[in-house]
């Protein structure tokens, strides 16, 4: 037996005629964590699939031997590999809901671990789910046992998959984009339990993953991959902070952390519309700061926006203001009511009570009762350009089709050279083109009628690193050249701050604060806003976060029972604030202290080697460089 | 699998107790459901109501021949309430069916019900002989074509399937007929089932009328399971399912066709319509006494009373198998059940 719970040697993988993974190395000792960060393409789930032998029936083993705990996995036989899946490595994979069986209960989904293993009987198998349920600070009760996947929360979910995972006491815990897609808070809680449980149970971890902070967040050394090779191995914080190959320093220069801001410390995308989807921006020069009179004339108000669904309310009273020229960055997690307060100001949901103006006329809700000025002021632009532009239209039809509608004067030419797309695509179908140029056409569509205000709802978040730093740049570029307001919606609190003047959090329906993106940052004033915060600078900067206990919050409860005022505590900063917290000068909530006062040894895990965090100034000064 | 081997699965009518306590009673969801088929069973009857009306002959005509006094013709139709208009002979019909007075039939003087609910039964065991073959083998064969796609049985069942779908009932029916009755003679010419009711004897004599019924659907049934299945066996949860090291079998029953069968289940209920219509053919073809053979002679003979409430019955039954498939998915799919709550 070898020391190593993962060796891959010249491993070499095709799909049909093409190189997938070219000669790859990898070993991974004993209870060691390792990352693969890379963009989707570069054959990062190949490798995982490759590791518990389930490649796609189109996938090739070629080259090189992979061994898991010794075995070499391509030459077990049926039995053995099963034996190997059930013992010894164990994958967690992106998307829970969709991971687990929707019609089996979570208990039975549990226990089939042990199905076939004359060595754990039915109560020792009972007895190990339940402890692992409790550790995972799951409820082990048998009412918990007995719901179904979609009963539980997507936390929830992603912690069965972990307990399912763990139960089995594997010796290599395969993470596969296992956050991605994860609200922060719940990202955040993830990553503390893998650090907790690794340090405890000594499993060799490997994160495969398109996130930077996450892989940073989970290991030591880090690897990344690029069209099948690695182009770069080392000790994560040597590589993050000073990396070698220049495609690392340029996949880094394109990941915003909560120090940079376009507008003075803006991303580098990659000079290659192959990459960026799109001609580069000329960044070099920050443009500047907008007028920053609290007094600002709005463009958009929304005042008392509620809406509800088969009578759950899923807006609050919300009041919100967006002004002419600003980028407001919305942020807050799945199910807050972003996307419903979206689609009330585009007129795709109409809402339940309150009022909207435009240019202070009022407009009414429904689509249907605006007028063309309004629908032609107000665009959006959604996630999934995959779904938005027609599969059976071109290019060509698709942006002609918008200009018609919206009765306006520009051609389709002249609508891609905006958004930095050559006028060859305008023959083509959606399916030839790359995801970053498919939403830069999205984005095309949008502003054919010259809109005063484009929303963005979760715009850059299907996209890699690379692209959405394109994609980011453009945005900035086009509201610098035009009097346009964006709404941009995203969970990642790291692009809106990004983007943003203004920075408005949701949470439960209501909006709990708004103010200057660098003061909200810099002071956040409620404690949701604290906890999102924490969470991004945590998969920022530190190795390994304590995970906290969802501890009983009080002000979660006054949230719900809708009480608080909406109050200005600084200038043009505005935070929802409950009859208690008024007491609390300091405003500091109970989970805030708890961090705090976290022990100290439970920051790091202990088997880190390396010696020393670097502080997160070292940081920003390297993406400035 | 070794003797310790844990299976920890509740099963049985334990887990559908328990799953459809927990469902928090979609009754209200049901109710609806129920409330829109009654809804549509009102158009039915209006629909059957008025083409009975425009079909072509006349009663009068058959009943008492070209060449009867204009006295008697007027006489009878006032004796089975022809004259008076067509919206008020609605009325009283409707009304007459809710109460449970379906006439008497203008034919044979005995009442409707006692003659279409006998058929009905007869119509309702060929019904079931049909299932009983049609399920295990479209589900069976689906299944397996869909858990390897492009392989040998996939290939045949797909071929086999489009080819027997465009060929009718009554082509196989004949074929079928001519074949093992006529020339094999292992089975009787007509169908009509054998009087002292004996399970197998009746059995026997019902497979040869199925056959046909069973395989115009076969096709389309298969292919539908089939796609069912593919698209489950793509899910991430087959693939956690195939990680945790379990086995193939395993993987299959639990995970896979678990997933595949419930909405198939209800589809394949949508689709007893059409297996009724198959029945009219089949019944007719085998001299087979059922509610589809008594709907095409009462047709012929202008025996409008008979001929409404079988019609009705057959509508019925098949808003009811349409409930029946909403209430499967219920029972089956967890997830059907919270989004009805």
């Amino acid at each position: 037996m070898s020391n190593f719970a993962l060796e891959l040697t010249s491993l070499s993988i095709d799909f049909g005629d093409r190189r997938i993974i070219r000669g790859l190395d990898l070993e991974l000792g004993t209870g060691e964590a390792f990352g693969i960060v890379g963009e989707s393409g570069s054959g990062k789930s190949t490798v995982v699939s490759a590791v518990v032998h389930a490649l796609p029936v189109s996938g090739r083993l070629v080259g090189g031997t992979v061994r898991v705990a010794g075995r070499p996995v391509a030459e077990l036989d049926d039995s053995d590999l099963r034996r190997l899946r059930a013992r010894h490595v164990a994958v967690v994979a992106q998307d829970p809901a969709a991971s687990l069986n929707p019609s089996m209960i979570i208990r039975s989904q549990l226990l089939e671990v042990f199905r076939g293993r004359a060595d754990v009987t039915p109560d020792e198998a009972a007895r190990r789910v339940a402890a692992m349920l409790e550790r995972l600070r799951l409820p082990s009760d048998s009412e918990f046992g007995r719901r179904y996947p979609h009963e539980l929360s997507g936390g929830q979910q992603q912690r069965v998959l972990l307990a399912m995972a763990l139960v089995r006491e594997p010796e290599l815990l395969i993470l596969d984009e296992a956050t991605t897609g994860l609200d922060a808070l719940v990202e955040r809680d993830v990553i503390g339990l893998v650090n907790e449980l690794r340090r405890e149970r000594g499993f060799a971890l490997l994160v495969v993953s398109h996130d930077f902070g996450v892989v940073r967040a989970l290991t030591e050394r880090i690897g990344v991959l690029r069209d099948g090779s690695f182009v770069e191995v080392g000790p994560t914080e040597r590589v993050l902070v000073k990396p070698s190959h220049p495609y690392t320093a340029q996949l880094l220069a394109c990941a915003p952390t909560l120090t940079h801001h376009r507008r003075h410390n803006p991303l580098r995308p990659i000079d290659d519309p192959g990459i960026s989807g799109g001609t580069t921006e000329p960044s070099a020069t920050p443009a500047p700061n907008p007028p920053r009179t609290p007094a600002a004339s709005p463009l958009v108000t929304v005042s008392g926006g509620g809406k509800a669904y088969r009578g759950r309310p899923v807006l609050h009273d919300v009041q919100l203001e967006i002004r002419v020229g600003e980028t407001l960055g919305l942020v807050g997690e799945s199910g807050s009511g972003k996307s419903t307060l979206a689609g009330l100001i585009a007129g795709i949901t109409p809402a339940d009570t309150g009022k909207l103006t435009l240019h202070g006329t009022p407009v009414r809700w429904p689509l249907r009762q605006r007028s063309a000025a309004t629908i032609r002021s107000v665009q959006m632009v959604f996630q999934n350009p995959d779904s938005t532009l027609n599969p059976s239209h071109r290019i060509r039809r698709i942006l002609t089709r918008a200009i018609r509608q919206l009765r306006s004067t520009t051609t389709p030419e002249r609508a891609l050279a905006e958004v930095g797309l050559d006028t060859g695509v305008l023959e083509d179908y959606p399916v030839r083109l790359s995801g970053g140029q498919k939403q830069r056409v999205a984005i095309a569509r949008a502003l054919v009628s010259e809109p005063s205000l484009l929303i963005c709802d979760e715009a850059v978040s299907a996209l890699d690193v690379s692209v959405q730093a394109g994609v980011l740049a453009l945005l900035d570029r086009i509201q610098s050249t035009r009097a346009m307001s964006v709404l941009f919606i995203s969970h990642d609190l790291r692009v809106v701050n990004y983007i943003s003047d203004r920075i408005a959090v949701m949470f439960a329906g209501r909006l709990v604060e708004c103010g200057p993106a660098a003061d909200l940052i810099a002071r956040p004033l409620h404690p949701y806003t604290r906890a999102l915060l924490e969470a991004a600078s945590v998969i920022d900067t530190i190795n390994g976060p304590p995970a906290l206990p969802p501890g009983r919050e009080p002000w979660r409860e006054r949230h719900a029972s809708g009480e608080g005022d909406w109050v200005e505590e600084a200038p043009d900063h505005w935070v929802l604030r409950y009859a208690e917290s008024r007491t609390d000068p300091d405003g500091r909530g109970d989970r805030h202290r708890a961090a705090d006062t976290a022990e100290p040894d439970a920051v790091r895990p202990d088997s880190s080697p390396h010696p020393s965090q670097p502080p997160a100034e070292a940081l920003s000064e390297r993406t400035r460089s | 699998m070794t003797p310790t081997t844990i299976t920890y699965q509740s099963r049985g009518s334990a887990r559908v107790t328990t799953a459809l306590s927990r469902a928090r009673a979609p009754f209200g969801y049901l109710a609806t459901r129920a409330v829109m088929a009654a809804g549509a069973l009102v158009v039915v009857s209006i629909l059957v109501f008025g083409l009975v009306s425009l079909l072509p002959g006349d009663i009068l005509v058959s009943r008492l021949g070209s060449q009867a006094l204009p006295e008697q013709y007027q006489a009878l139709a006032a004796q089975l309430g022809l004259d008076r208009p067509l919206w008020q002979q609605y009325l009283d019909w409707v009304g007459g069916f809710v109460r449970g007075d379906w006439g008497v039939s203008w034919m044979r003087d005995e009442p409707v019900s006692g003659l279409v609910i006998g058929r009905l039964v007869n119509s309702l065991m060929l019904g079931t002989v049909v299932l009983v073959m049609l399920i295990p083998l479209s589900f069976g064969l689906g299944i397996i074509s869909g858990l390897r796609p492009g392989g040998v049985i996939d290939r045949v069942v797909s071929v086999l399937g489009s080819a027997l779908l465009v060929v009718p009932e009554f082509v196989t029916g004949v074929l079928l007929l001519m074949l093992f009755s006529v020339q094999l003679k292992w089975f009787p010419v007509s169908s009509a089932p054998p009087a002292d009711g004996d399970f197998f004897a009746t059995v026997r004599v019902l497979i040869l009328p199925a056959i046909p019924v069973v395989l115009a659907s076969f096709g389309y049934l298969a292919r539908l399971i089939r796609a069912g299945t593919l698209e489950v066996a793509d899910a991430a949860y087959v693939r956690t399912a195939t990680l945790k090291g379990l086995s193939r079998s395993r993987v299959i029953g639990a995970h896979i066709v678990r997933n595949a069968v419930p909405s198939s289940v209800s589809v394949t209920l949508l689709h007893v319509g059409t297996i009724l219509g198959g029945l009219v053919i089949v019944e007719q073809l085998f001299s087979y006494s059922g509610l589809g053979k008594l709907i095409v002679d009462s047709t012929v003979s202008h025996d409008t009373p008979v001929l409404l409430a079988a019609a009705m019955v057959a509508g019925a039954l098949t808003l009811a198998a349409i409930i029946l498939g909403d209430i499967m998915l219920l029972v089956l799919d967890p997830r059907a059940r919270a989004g009805a709550r």
